[in-house]
């Protein structure tokens, strides 16, 4: 897994996802770039799902500088 | 008598503003009246007088200390002090703040609040931002001692995981409220530009402009007074001034507050609020599955392409090899049909050639019984004319030939033809 993956965005996990999906459905041709995207879409897939699977969300109180 | 001081007007005025400030100081009481001749003057001060059914006092004050809209027949609560104004010897209660009082009032106070900020445009559809589909980081202004809070973040656990919440605790009802809730989105907004900067250089967030993704502000519901903070004009100013995207959801009451006009999105209580912040994960796993499973199609039919063209690829030279030799055998089959027919005519018109060459040959008319008659030289003899009495010549036969002597001619008489 590449290091981009690990804590990964998930707004940006999923731009990119849709855009290899999008690159497929234009219909491009060249076999080898299709496979690096693949590849690609694959461990995007597989970093979401991870990132997906934490349980909770962190709550921290802020100092309070505003309090009258 | 002559004990008494003579002063002047201006000192009896000082005097009794004196007499007055130092036993009515110190908030003592509020006086409630409706209000009626209300106006402003020179866009700062603000004159009207506060009645009840006996009674009538003037009420002065600044136009920055009133802070909720009024109009004649409103009931109010006027907190400030008495005292007479020495140039025209009027006396008017000088007041530092007001309340409204009574839900009338409130409701009518809100109406015009609402009405003027919505001229200036604080709600308009226009203006209102859309919040980002997967928040990282919220700032959630609330009191942390509501069920508000409670069930904001019980439903966000439900949902999602991985969000990171500054809490900004604040009184969400009572005369102090308004100015911590205001203190809070600036303090938030400013912390968010802080640190936008050095979130942007140390990780690469998919929100750069700013660090929180969003403002959430939320409260349980409870009377229009309770929730009077929220429709606070500060509170409302202070929304629609938020860099950060904003989100407001006061719980259940029929009529909106003004800071959820404000909101860039209306939540209709902290439970809705938290759906509409955060997307449920199982809808976005089975929408990553959609996504991904579309890519393997793709990519499965570009690999079948590729073989189709592979296969097709290795096919094609034989195939070019059999078309070539059909065509060959078509343009092979044509020329012999074509020579044999040649051949046949050309034979046919052999024979017809022979056979009248046959008829022509004069041994075949020998044969039938005809001779051929030559003089001495071998030349042919065919005319009577030609023969003369005792001239020897020579008849060829079907087998062979003869001498003879000519003892006699006699030309026959050539006969008209009759074709």
């Amino acid at each position: 897994m590449k290091k981009d993956t690990k804590d990964m965005d998930v707004a940006k996990g999923f731009k990119e996802l849709e855009e290899i999906s999008a690159w497929f459905e234009r219909g491009e041709t060249d076999l080898d770039q299709g496979l690096a995207k693949f590849e690609r879409a694959m461990e995007i897939a597989d970093a979401l799902k991870k990132r997906l699977a934490a349980a909770e969300n962190k709550v921290k109180e802020i100092k309070k500088k505003y309090e009258s | 008598m002559g004990a008494m001081k003579v002063i002047q007007v201006s000192e009896f005025i000082e005097v009794v503003n004196g007499i007055l400030r130092e036993t009515l100081s110190g908030e003592l009481f509020a006086v409630e009246g409706e209000i009626s001749g209300y106006r402003v003057s020179q866009g700062q001060w603000v004159t009207f007088d506060l009645k009840d059914d006996k009674a009538l006092v003037n009420v002065f004050m600044p136009v920055w200390n009133l802070n909720v809209p009024v109009e004649d027949g409103m009931k109010i609560r006027v907190f400030g002090l008495p005292r007479i104004y020495p140039k025209f010897g009027k006396f008017s209660i000088s007041a530092e703040r007001i309340e409204l009082a009574g839900e009338g009032a409130l409701k009518k106070a809100l109406a015009l609040l609402r009405l003027r900020l919505e001229k200036e445009g604080l709600f308009d559809e226009a203006r209102k931002r859309v919040l980002p589909r997967f928040p990282q980081r919220i700032a959630l202004v609330a009191s942390r001692d509501s069920a508000a809070y409670g069930d904001f973040v019980r439903i966000l656990n439900e949902r999602w995981g991985g969000l990171e919440i500054d809490l900004y605790h604040v009184l969400v009802q009572g005369e102090k409220a308004p100015n911590e809730i205001v203190a809070a989105i600036e303090q938030a907004n400013s912390i968010s530009s802080e640190r936008s900067f050095d979130s942007s250089r140390r990780t690469a967030s998919a929100h750069d402009d700013s660090y929180y993704d969003a403002l959430v502000m939320t409260r349980g519901g409870g009377s229009l007074e309770e929730l009077m903070a929220f429709n606070d004009e500060r509170v409302v100013r202070a929304i629609h001034a938020s860099r950060i995207p904003t989100m407001v959801a006061i719980g259940h009451e029929r009529d909106i507050t003004l800071a959820e006009e404000a909101a860039d999105v209306r939540g209709s209580t902290p439970t809705d609020c938290a759906r509409r912040l955060v997307p449920d994960r199982k809808d976005v796993l089975y929408e990553l599955a959609t996504l991904l499973q579309g890519v393997e199609t793709s990519i499965v039919q570009e690999l079948d392409q590729g073989q189709i063209a592979l296969e097709r690829a290795f096919a094609s030279p034989g195939l070019w090899l059999a078309g070539r030799k059909a065509e060959l055998e078509a343009a092979t089959g044509n020329i012999s049909t074509t020579m044999d027919s040649w051949l046949m005519d050309l034979s046919g018109e052999l024979v017809n050639q022979m056979r009248l060459l046959q008829s022509l040959d004069p041994k075949g008319v020998l044969k039938r019984g005809y001779a051929i008659l030559r003089d001495g030289k071998g030349h042919s003899l065919v005319s009577a004319a030609k023969l003369a009495v005792g001239q020897e010549v020579s008849i060829v036969l079907n087998d062979g030939e003869a001498g003879a002597e000519i003892t006699r001619t006699r030309e026959r008489i050539q006969q008209p033809k009759l074709l």
